[in-house]
């Protein structure tokens, strides 16, 4: 089976006045369709470029970046907008909700943008925010935020869910409960979810760890068996 | 700042922060510059009058007293103390007379060291005859130098009894900065306004007084005119003079007196003296009547002597005559006489000649018969011979006796013969006694014509001497005749002379009666001014004083006022700069310090203290604010005094030269409100983040929670709002200071340029309704004042008649005071009244301004125009009074208010008019409505009907469109100012809300990003706010606007103009659109910026 997300010797070198910073340095991954995948390492080693090029946020120096068979390392803005406007569904470590917007409108914001959208109140519900869908952001809790932004994401019904540390800036709990829905939501739904995070912990509930390093994959491996995220500890 | 690092902070956050703080420079900057600039104009415009005023040496006062003034007035006023020189003058308005029409001018005399003039072109007069004129009005009317300028005096002093010369040449240009304006003032004479002055020397007056004395007062000069100290100083003065001016009068009053006493009595000498001359003329007249019979007489006389004479030379003649054809038949008798003497003689010659033949043929037949005899004799011897023979022959007898018988025969002849012979002498015998008688008789004949002869000589010698008698007779005739003659032709000369002397003393008669009619006529004009001047005398009040300072000038005070708008309109518009800019430095701050919260937690971590912390944003503030009033100080109080200035010469054309020098009262109070302002704001905004402690300051502020806003109520309209506009109306009510800043920054702009094209529209409705709608007649023609009612009537028929004029209405034009009881002081007004009033409203529209309602006249009122209405604080069905020159004031009732916006005017029904004035109106002036307005079309009218007799001027009404017009180009830079400075204020409200917009939302935005909107939709995002601000500012602003445009044309209004009222929906549109435009400009760069927002930063946790 071709792999639904492939990068081929992608670099990014970032250009600080004399000096040339290799943030990527010839990463290459396959992430198969439907596929829970764990991208893994400590600080300063490209997790956060990959997933800038994954998520069509910045374009790579060299190399291939293949999302469902398009290659989108030779999109243009325009293209890559649209991109990650009908393809892509981002899960932030802030949640950056809209203040001024309530839970749901926050979700119908994402709609109004993109081709196929599901229905926000379903999606809401489904994240477990049905009660809470007229509050602010203000008004909920960093776990409930995160669920937000998640239903922001998925109501997107996006090729790709691409979640940055989302529970950084969450408990322990809670952050487990976020994982948990992420994880559902792969198995439920068939969708390709790729978290981006330097907590090894959580590797053991991935269907495919990345472990990257220096800007490099050092290690790819295939869990046969994923954890369920109440096993999990941390 | 001792601290180095944080002095270096405050300085890198500066060039960090570039933007924001040359935002914050920006608004101070304008707002001190407005609020300098403008309150400034209205000082520095006073000032630049004042300089001007000093440089000529301008009166502080002036004194004009009823009787005139004198030297010693002069020097009295020198006295007084405080006065620091004194220039008695002459002034008087007379008429520059033109080929066809007349100029009401004011003569001045030249004053050396006061209200000097300042000469433009050639020279001040330097000998009588001589004139400078105003510069203005030789521009007018195309005067160049060394034209003559004809005089004529305008009231009834003769032109002689104010100048010498009554033709001026001008010898030079020139202004004097007692009119600054286009405007001259009124007079008495003529149509009531002066067109100009003219300069000459004080001895070209020949008044005998000085009609005004000007004085400046000491220490004057130093202070500003307009100011209080001057006025007060000059009250100062003013009252010093007041004490003096009843000795002064009374002084003058008793010379007044006594000079017209002398007068009185001089003026009856006169007319005594002229009445004696008068009797005396008649006298004389009688005398020659007198001497003119004598010469009769002695003609008559002469006549009758001369007639005698002829009738005896007639006489003479006769005898003469007579004696003539006595002499003449004396000399015919003598002629017969000696025709008859002649004829005797010649027939006793001829009969002595028959005599004698008959005695010779008596004599011849007494030969004859003596001769026959012998011959008969020798005959009868022959025959005896013969018979003896015979019969001695031998011849037969019978031949003897033949012959004897023969012989017998013979002799019987014989016989016959002397028989017949004896016959013959008897008769001879006869015929001698006959001729001896005859010759007896002619002796007799002979002696008798002898005699005759004799005694014709004698009547001969009595004829001659009878014939000399007659020549001398002749001769004495004639001579008596030349002496008749000679007599007739002495009385013929006589008779001549008589004529000529009848002739003489009729027509000194006739004159004497023609001139002693005048004579009597002007002894009695005399007489009367003689009554009127006594009564005069007696009725001579003291006389008053008018002390007049600079206030009664009016351009002086008009120019005043003007600088006074200006400054009211300093007092306001500035102020929505000043709120604006109050807005976004607080805005601003806030702001800035929200962002800067960790680092405020950090420092005070770190142990600074809390004013070492505030002091960044402080002097941050304090910084912008104060270089920011000081380029707006500098920059405001040089340009906009300039720029208004120069827009107020176009009607101020004397005003020199424009002074605008920096006021420190000015800066100083626009920097003091713009740093405390600004600084204060910074404050504000510090106050709250200092009392955290630093554990709360380092954590991320909790972002400011999402408020429901009255628009979801209405789920229908909110379902149907994208995220975007909900997101937006939620913002909009989230941050109140920006809101406010925006709508008041945005609404400030709106208004001001609402204002500006307000304005602009205030004052084309002087043309286009005053000049397009209302005054709907072309021109208007004016004819002299001597012309009798049936010329007037003769020429408006044949103008009627042109085909280039469509009507034609006759109206009485009168220049008249209009006042009321409530309000103070008079204006000036024309007084129009229709010829036929229905007709009136072809000519002039007469409505309300409001609603258009059409009002009529009737003689029960007047209809006046809008502001004289407003000036006067009168309504519909109040009274107001008219006053006319000699300060006769005439109440009338208002019967409506009518819409006008140029000068004011008081309309009048004909039966009011002479029901009012008690006399009916003259009706000189003739308006026309032509078919055609065309500016060629109108000169070529005109300059027909100039040549027309009577006509004494033809004017129209785009003359004055053009004049107001001009005069109202003056605003337009103050209009350019608005507009300029409006975009600035859009310009930096809005970067400065998109500023802070974009910072304080650039990881909102990028999130937007990266969900995948486009540009477009982000930067919608973003902008819509501004849009909605800019809208709902707009929209504030024209509220705002007219509010403000109202205020303007209110205080900006002169007295003799309305503005309109109305802003054109043009207007609006514009204004509204410059604000989008502005705004567009704006958001147009901040989508630049907003496409520069980096997608990471929605990564970055937050600060």
């Amino acid at each position: 089976m071709e792999p639904y997300v492939s990068l081929r010797d992608v670099r990014k070198v970032y250009r600080m006045g004399e000096v040339e910073i290799c943030a990527v340095d010839g990463m290459d991954f396959d992430i198969n369709k439907g596929e829970f995948t764990v991208i893994v390492g400590p600080s300063g080693a490209g997790k956060t470029t990959v997933l800038n090029i994954l998520g069509g946020m910045d374009t790579c120096t060299s190399g291939q970046v293949l999302v469902d068979g398009r290659d989108i390392s030779t999109y243009k803005e325009k293209q890559l907008t649209a991109y990650r406007r009908d393809d892509i569904g981002f899960v932030f470590q802030f949640y950056n909700l809209i203040q001024n917007l309530t839970a749901l409108e926050n979700v119908e914001l994402a709609l109004q943008i993109c081709k196929d959208p599901l229905d926000a109140e379903q999606v809401m519900a489904e994240v477990g925010l049905k009660e809470r869908m007229d509050n602010f952001p203000a008004q909920l809790s960093g776990g409930e935020q995160q669920r937000v932004a998640i239903a922001r994401a998925l109501a997107k019904n996006p090729k790709l869910l691409l979640c940055d540390e989302p529970t950084g800036a969450l408990d322990y709990q809670t952050g487990k409960a976020i994982l948990k829905l992420l994880q559902d939501t792969c198995r439920e739904k068939g969708m390709t979810v790729i978290v981006i995070t330097h907590n090894q912990a959580i590797t053991p509930m991935a269907d495919r760890i990345i472990r990257i390093k220096n800007g490099r994959a050092y290690g790819i491996e295939v869990n046969e068996h994923p954890q369920p995220v109440e096993k999990i500890e941390w | 700042m001792k601290k180095k690092a944080l002095r270096k902070d405050l300085y890198v956050e500066i060039y960090r922060t570039l933007n924001r703080f040359l935002s914050i420079f920006l608004i101070v900057a304008l707002g001190t510059a407005f609020f300098s600039g403008i309150r400034a104009t209205d000082p520095d415009m006073r000032l630049s009058a004042d300089r001007f005023y000093d440089a000529s040496n301008m009166r502080d006062i002036r004194v004009m007293g009823g009787l005139g003034l004198t030297q010693e007035d002069a020097q009295a006023l020198a006295g007084v103390e405080g006065v620091l020189e004194v220039n008695p003058s002459y002034s008087y308005d007379v008429f520059w007379q033109l080929p066809d029409e007349q100029a009401a001018v004011k003569l001045m005399s030249l004053q050396e060291d006061m209200n000097r003039i300042t000469v433009t072109e050639g020279r001040l007069p330097e000998k009588t005859g001589e004139c400078l004129m105003d510069e203005t009005m030789a521009q007018e009317y195309g005067i160049s130098l060394g034209d003559t300028l004809q005089l004529r005096s305008g009231d009834d002093t003769d032109i002689e009894d104010i100048v010498a010369h009554d033709s001026l040449e001008v010898v030079g240009l020139g202004t004097t900065s007692l009119y600054l304006s286009l405007e001259r003032g009124t007079t008495s004479i003529g149509i009531g306004s002066l067109e100009g002055f003219l300069v000459v020397l004080p001895q070209e007056f020949t008044l005998e007084s000085y009609t005004e004395i000007d004085l400046t007062v000491e220490g004057a000069e130093e202070l500003l005119c307009y100011s209080d100290a001057y006025d007060d100083l000059v009250d100062l003065v003013e009252e010093r003079i007041e004490a003096i001016e009843e000795e002064r009068c009374a002084a003058r009053y008793d010379e007044v007196k006594a000079e017209a006493a002398e007068a009185i009595a001089d003026g009856r000498q006169e007319i005594a003296d002229a009445k004696a001359e008068l009797a005396d003329a008649r006298q004389e007249l009688e005398d020659g009547e007198t001497e003119l019979a004598d010469a009769r007489q002695e003609l008559a006389d002469g006549e009758t002597e001369l007639a005698d004479a002829r009738r005896e030379i007639a006489d003479a003649e006769a005898e003469i005559a007579d004696g003539k054809i006595q002499l003449a038949d004396g000399w015919q008798q003598y002629q017969d006489g000696v025709y008859q003497c002649v004829e005797g003689m010649d027939t006793l010659k001829e009969s002595q000649a028959q005599l004698e033949s008959a005695r010779q043929q008596l004599n011849a037949g007494y030969e004859q018969v003596n001769a026959a005899k012998a011959q008969l004799e020798q005959a009868k011897a022959q025959l005896d011979a013969q018979e003896a023979q015979i019969q001695g022959m031998e011849i037969s007898d019978e031949e003897k006796a033949q012959m004897l018988a023969q012989v017998e025969a013979s002799r019987q002849e014989l016989a016959g013969q002397e028989a017949a012979l004896a016959q013959q002498e008897a008769t001879l015998a006869a015929t001698d006694q006959y001729l001896t008688e005859q010759e007896a008789a002619w002796e007799d004949g002979y002696w008798e014509i002898q005699n005759a002869l004799e005694e014709l000589k004698e009547a001969k010698a009595t004829l001659e001497e009878k014939e000399q008698e007659l020549a001398d007779g002749e001769a004495e005739l004639a001579d008596a005749k030349k002496e008749v003659s000679d007599g007739e032709a002495e009385l013929a000369d006589a008779r001549v002379e008589l004529a000529d002397g009848e002739a003489e003393l009729a027509d000194g008669w006739e004159e004497f009666n023609e001139e002693s009619a005048d004579a009597e006529e002007e002894i009695a004009e005399a007489e009367e001014e003689l009554a009127d001047a006594e009564e005069e005398l007696a009725s001579l009040e003291m006389p008053e004083w008018y002390i007049l300072d600079r206030n009664t000038i009016e351009t002086y005070v008009e120019y005043g006022q003007n600088a006074e708008r200006i400054g009211a309109i300093g007092e306001v518009v500035p102020a929505i700069f000043f709120l604006v800019a109050a807005l976004v430095s607080l805005t601003t701050m806030t702001r800035m310090v929200e962002e800067q919260r960790t680092q405020i937690g950090t420092k005070k971590a770190l142990g600074y203290s809390r004013w070492d912390i505030a002091r960044k944003y402080l002097y941050y503030a304090f910084l912008a604010s104060i270089l920011g009033s000081a380029a707006g100080c500098v920059v405001g109080q040089k340009v906009f005094p300039i720029v208004i200035i120069e827009a107020y010469k176009i009607m101020y054309n004397n005003l020199p030269d424009v002074v605008a020098p920096m006021h420190a009262g000015y800066s100083a109070m626009s920097t003091l409100l713009a740093v405390a302002c600004t600084t204060g704001a910074a404050f504000l905004a510090c106050y709250k983040e200092m009392r955290e402690t630093p554990a709360l300051l380092m954590r991320p502020v909790p972002p400011k929670s999402g408020k429901r806003v009255i628009l979801e109520k209405l789920p229908f309209l909110w379902k149907r709002l994208s995220f975007t506009y909900k997101s937006t109306a939620r913002n909009l009510f989230r941050y109140k200071k920006r809101f406010f800043m925006t709508i008041f920054g945005i609404g400030g702009c709106t208004a001001l340029l609402l204002v500006g094209f307000g304005v602009q529209d205030s004052l084309e409705a002087i043309g286009n309704i005053e000049f397009g709608e209302i005054r709907n007649y072309t021109g208007s023609i004016m004819l002299e004042d001597d012309l009798t009612e049936e010329e007037i009537a003769a020429f408006t028929a044949s103008l009627e008649e042109d085909g280039r004029v469509e009507e034609a209405l006759r109206i009485e034009e009168r220049s008249m005071d209009a006042g009321s009881s409530r309000a103070e002081g008079t204006k000036t007004s024309y007084l129009i009244v229709p010829y036929e009033g229905e007709r009136l409203t072809d000519f002039i529209t007469l409505r309300e301004r409001a609603g258009h309602e059409p009002l009529e006249l009737s003689s029960s009122g007047v209809v006046i125009t809008e502001k004289l209405a407003k000036l006067l604080d009168v309504q519909e069905g109040e009274e107001i009074f008219l006053e006319d020159e000699d300060m006769q004031r005439y109440p009338v009732t208002v019967t409506g208010i009518t819409e006008n916006y140029f000068m004011h005017y008081i309309y009048m029904d004909r039966e009011l008019y002479g029901e009012l004035f008690q006399e009916e109106a003259q009706f000189r002036y003739i308006y026309t409505r032509n078919t055609s307005e065309e500016e060629k079309d109108e000169r070529q009218f005109q300059a027909d009907y100039m040549a027309v007799d009577g006509v004494a001027s033809v004017t129209f009404q785009s003359g004055t469109n053009e004049r107001v017009q001009d005069m109202l180009k003056s605003m337009d830079a103050l209009i350019y100012v608005i507009v300029i400075s409006a975009g600035l204020l859009a310009f930096v409200v809005l970067y400065n809300l998109n500023n802070i917009n974009i910072t304080e939302r650039r990881r909102e935005l990028a999130t937007l990003r990266v969900l995948g909107f486009y540009n477009r939709e982000v930067s919608a995002y973003v902008l819509r706010e501004n849009v909605v601000l800019t809208v709902l500012g707009t929209g504030l602003g024209l509220g705002m606007g007219v509010a403000l445009h109202r205020f303007i044309i209110l205080t900006a209004e002169i007295d003799t103009m309305m503005f309109g009222r109305v802003i054109a929906p043009s207007s609006y549109l514009y204004a509204a659109l410059f604000t989008l435009l502005f705004a567009g400009i704006v958001n147009g760069a901040m989508y630049v910026t907003l496409k520069k927002i980096d997608m990471v930063e929605s990564l970055k946790s937050v600060e």
